[in-house]
């Protein structure tokens, strides 16, 4: 091979030699996968049986693969032979799958390195992905080993196709006495791909089963399963959020020929009408695989217009996410939100309220899970807020005893409280003080809020009062655009996210009656206010860091003893769910997106 | 039709709370408790638990009693179901045991009323749903709550280790990164009531 012509190909000038290092990264991966020693580095990280490093990497020649791409295991025609065969010239051979069990062909090398694992051989991992190294000829045909491997995904579905079935493992060309040895390791690991051998060879016991409906159970795959052997354990894999099955599950057996027949014989087996897929794996290549499949499963379903959907939900996410999760959280962090976040009218609001309640209550303020882009998406619009607040400003100090009924005196120590943002700060009197001005926010907990009232949830402070006071807006300046902020509030009672239609609603009536008593009230009180907004914002900012060091303790604390509650949102200690919840995780993003939306939608 | 079920509500100023020993968890950590409770499945099949939701009212609005484990957890009192055990006398002795002072002479009379939501657990994970997944024929964990009605004066006796709080129902709503899913969707499960709120 030439390494160096390939390496070359787009290679910066200053190279003298074959560098392989330094060539163009593109090229590069071709190089070291036409290199001829340094398998290496394909195979370095992957648990691969015994001799399979050696084996494979035989300087001489390079071995292409061909790629059953996009070989479904399911009844697939024989794939087309692997486009990126290398020129080199020889010819690649194909690995035939044919039809699920394809059994494809594959290149030992010549120097019959017989060591060669078919395992070892995916642990070359992305190999194992669909494309059976064709057999080279000892003519140093490259293997294709770069673009397998650029693709793992492509195969993982289809194990089946692994038709690899060690049987079908037959190296062409070059003799190797391995066959004989590929036939009595077979057995054990090829599953479809899986990657990584580990243990495989000496009998793998572990399978992946895919390609069912997540309506089918546990007890009808156990029920075909234990015809092959003592099963040890079936573990299903599910999505996190809803508890839906993925339709794929890892099987255990105890004895690896009972695995092996079962791979063999109920591949393909009918469950629920739908024929399924077996294959060897290993604990960690199960979920890849089931990746791949769900992968496939979601790509084909999908139409453009799903995908649009997806973005559009994009649009909406911190909406979504506030809607959901924790108002408390976020109520507070809705008002964590340092200045104005551009458009995004904040959905929140009353459930920033709420959350400030809760704060109070909770005897001990939880910290604020919010994430940082939660936050964000606030913003509230600065301008609507201003002129909101400063009339509501105006009407709180009218009645103090007014639909937010507490009395201010009450409440403040957390001043301005922290509310939803499209409820003015200012309306809750203090002397405008409510604005905190952007940034401002008091630290979502609310720090004073909650504080002071752990011990009593049934706190007068009203939740309008609360939602008012998050708001903030930006502290505006008396400039801002009095009645324009009526307008304003409709449209964003409009943009309400979810969730906070209903209490967004009933605040903002109760908001207006106040409003209409004290419009011109307030406007004299707003300039006031604004003096009084940059007192306080300073107030706010040390009761925030001290809100930040509690709430780090009590992060630490949920940690210890929140297992039991443990959100899906949150960390998840067991590495399974970890796992599972990755993938879950996604979706659970969507479905408050989705769900915003819908709600969104069915409020207009 | 539509006559919505009524829960007597008192306020909680009419409780009396006292104190008595600790009663420490019996597991320290997540990976203890999800082993204990594989091995309690091993020997005694799917595991059936029993919580309660106490209520009282303040401000016109109900609260529900959670103990609150450390600074931050919070769960209803109940606990598992011995073997083979009625589920309305398991959830009393639970709440006995948790609850009620030592002294045999002040043995609330629990009312335990009827059971308002039940959750399952698929796996022996932390995750638990309100129905059993399709997929799923063997559970690994019922967990059913009941409406449990207090009379009007109670006292109750709170280990030293937890605290008792009594929580609006606004708070736990859509709360779940907080209170989780089965005690923040408490409040649905309770919307269908009408609730009669006794003042003191």
């Amino acid at each position: 091979m030439e390494p160096g012509g390939q390496g070359f190909a787009g290679g910066v000038g200053d190279r003298d030699g074959f560098h392989r290092n330094e060539a163009i990264s593109a090229v590069q991966d071709e190089e070291q996968f036409y290199g001829e020693d340094d398998y290496d580095d394909l195979y370095n990280d992957v648990n691969v049986g015994e001799g399979l490093l050696h084996s494979v990497q035989r300087g001489d020649e390079p071995r292409g693969y061909p790629r059953e791409e996009g070989n479904r295991i399911n009844p697939a025609p024989p794939p087309p032979p692997p486009a990126p065969v290398p020129p080199s010239g020889n010819a690649p051979e194909k690995v035939q799958i044919p039809g699920i069990a394809g059994e494809p062909k594959i290149e030992r090398p010549v120097d019959g390195s017989g060591g060669f694992h078919e395992q070892g051989f995916r642990g070359g991992g992305e190999l194992a992905a669909a494309a059976r190294p064709p057999a080279p000829p000892p003519a140093g045909s490259r293997p294709e080993l770069g673009q397998s491997s650029g693709r793992p995904g492509g195969f993982q579905g289809q194990t089946g196709n692994s038709g690899y079935g060690n049987e079908g493992y037959r190296r062409q060309g070059s003799g190797f006495g391995g066959e004989a040895r590929q036939g009595g390791g077979g057995g054990a690991a090829v599953g479809g791909g899986s990657v990584n051998g580990g243990g495989e060879g000496a009998g793998g016991t572990t399978l992946f089963v895919g390609e069912l409906h997540w309506w089918t159970t546990d007890a009808d795959l156990e029920a075909e399963l234990s015809k092959y052997g003592q099963v040890k354990e079936v573990k299903f894999f599910d999505e996190k959020a809803s508890g839906k099955s993925k339709g794929y599950c890892q099987v255990d057996f105890y004895d690896p020929v009972a695995a092996a027949a079962c791979k063999e014989r109920m591949n393909g087996h009918m469950f629920n009408g739908r024929p399924c897929v077996v294959a060897f794996a290993s604990p960690g290549t199960v979920r890849r695989m089931g990746d791949a499949q769900v992968k496939n499963q979601q790509m084909t379903a999908q139409s453009s217009g799903l995908a649009q959907k997806g973005r559009g939900g994009g649009g909406a996410p911190s909406g979504g996410n506030y809607g959901r999760g924790g108002g408390g959280n976020w109520g507070r962090g809705g008002m964590g939100n340092r200045g104005p976040m551009g458009n995004m009218r904040n959905r929140m609001g009353p459930v920033g309220g709420r959350g400030i309640m809760g704060n109070g209550g909770m005897v001990a303020p939880p910290p604020p899970v919010l994430h940082p882009g939660a936050m964000l998406g606030q913003g509230f619009d600065p301008t609507g807020y201003g002129a909101a607040m400063g009339r509501m400003g105006g009407a709180y100090g009218g009645f103090p005893a007014g639909p937010t009924a507490a009395p201010f005196p009450g409440l403040m120590p957390s001043f301005p409280p922290v509310v939803a943002p499209h409820v003015n700060p200012a309306f809750f009197g203090r002397g405008g003080m409510a604005a905190a001005g952007v940034g401002m926010w008091p630290d979502p907990s609310m720090g004073g809020w909650g504080g002071e009232e752990q011990s009593s949830y049934g706190d007068d402070a009203a939740s309008d009062q609360q939602y008012g006071e998050g708001s903030h807006g930006k502290d505006r300046g008396p400039d801002r655009d009095w009645s324009g902020a009526s307008d304003r509030r409709h449209e964003r009672d409009k943009d309400m996210g979810p969730g906070q239609e209903w209490s967004e609603r009933r605040h903002r009536d109760e908001r207006e009656m106040g409003r209409e008593r004290d419009r011109d009230w307030d406007r004299d009180r707003e300039r006031e206010r604004e003096r009084e907004r940059e007192r306080d914002r300073d107030r706010e900012r040390e009761r925030e860091r001290e809100r930040e060091r509690e709430r780090d303790r009590y992060r630490d604390d949920r940690d210890r003893h929140g297992d039991h509650y443990r959100h899906r949102d949150r960390e998840l200690e067991h590495d399974d769910d970890w796992d599972r919840g990755r993938s879950s995780r996604q979706r659970s993003k969507s479905r408050e997106v989705e769900h915003s939306k819908r709600r969104h939608l069915s409020s207009e | 039709m539509g006559v919505l079920p009524v829960v007597n509500t008192y306020p909680l100023s009419s409780y009396t709370f006292g104190t008595k020993e600790p009663k420490m968890e019996k597991d320290t950590s997540v990976a203890d408790r999800l082993a204990r409770m594989k091995v309690n499945y091993m020997k005694e099949g799917m595991r059936t638990s029993v919580e309660a939701i106490l209520l009282v009212q303040e401000h016109n609005h109900p609260h529900i009693l959670l103990l609150q484990i450390g600074n931050t957890f919070c769960k209803l009192p109940g606990g598992r179901l011995k073997p083979g055990e009625n589920e309305i006398e398991g959830l009393k002795r639970k709440l006995s045991s948790k609850l009620a002072a030592n002294s045999p002479s002040h043995q609330p009379n629990w009312q335990v009323g009827e059971c308002v939501a039940v959750w399952w657990r698929p796996n022996f994970e932390t995750v638990m749903y309100p129905y059993c997944p399709p997929h799923i024929t063997k559970p690994k964990e019922c967990k059913k709550l009941f409406l449990v009605h207090l009379s009007e004066r109670e006292y109750f006796a709170v280990p030293k280790n937890l605290k008792l709080l009594a929580v609006p129902l606004f708070e736990l709503y859509d709360n779940v990164q907080r209170y989780g899913p089965v005690i923040s969707t408490i409040p649905q499960q309770l919307s269908r009531f009408q609730f009669n709120m006794v003042n003191a």
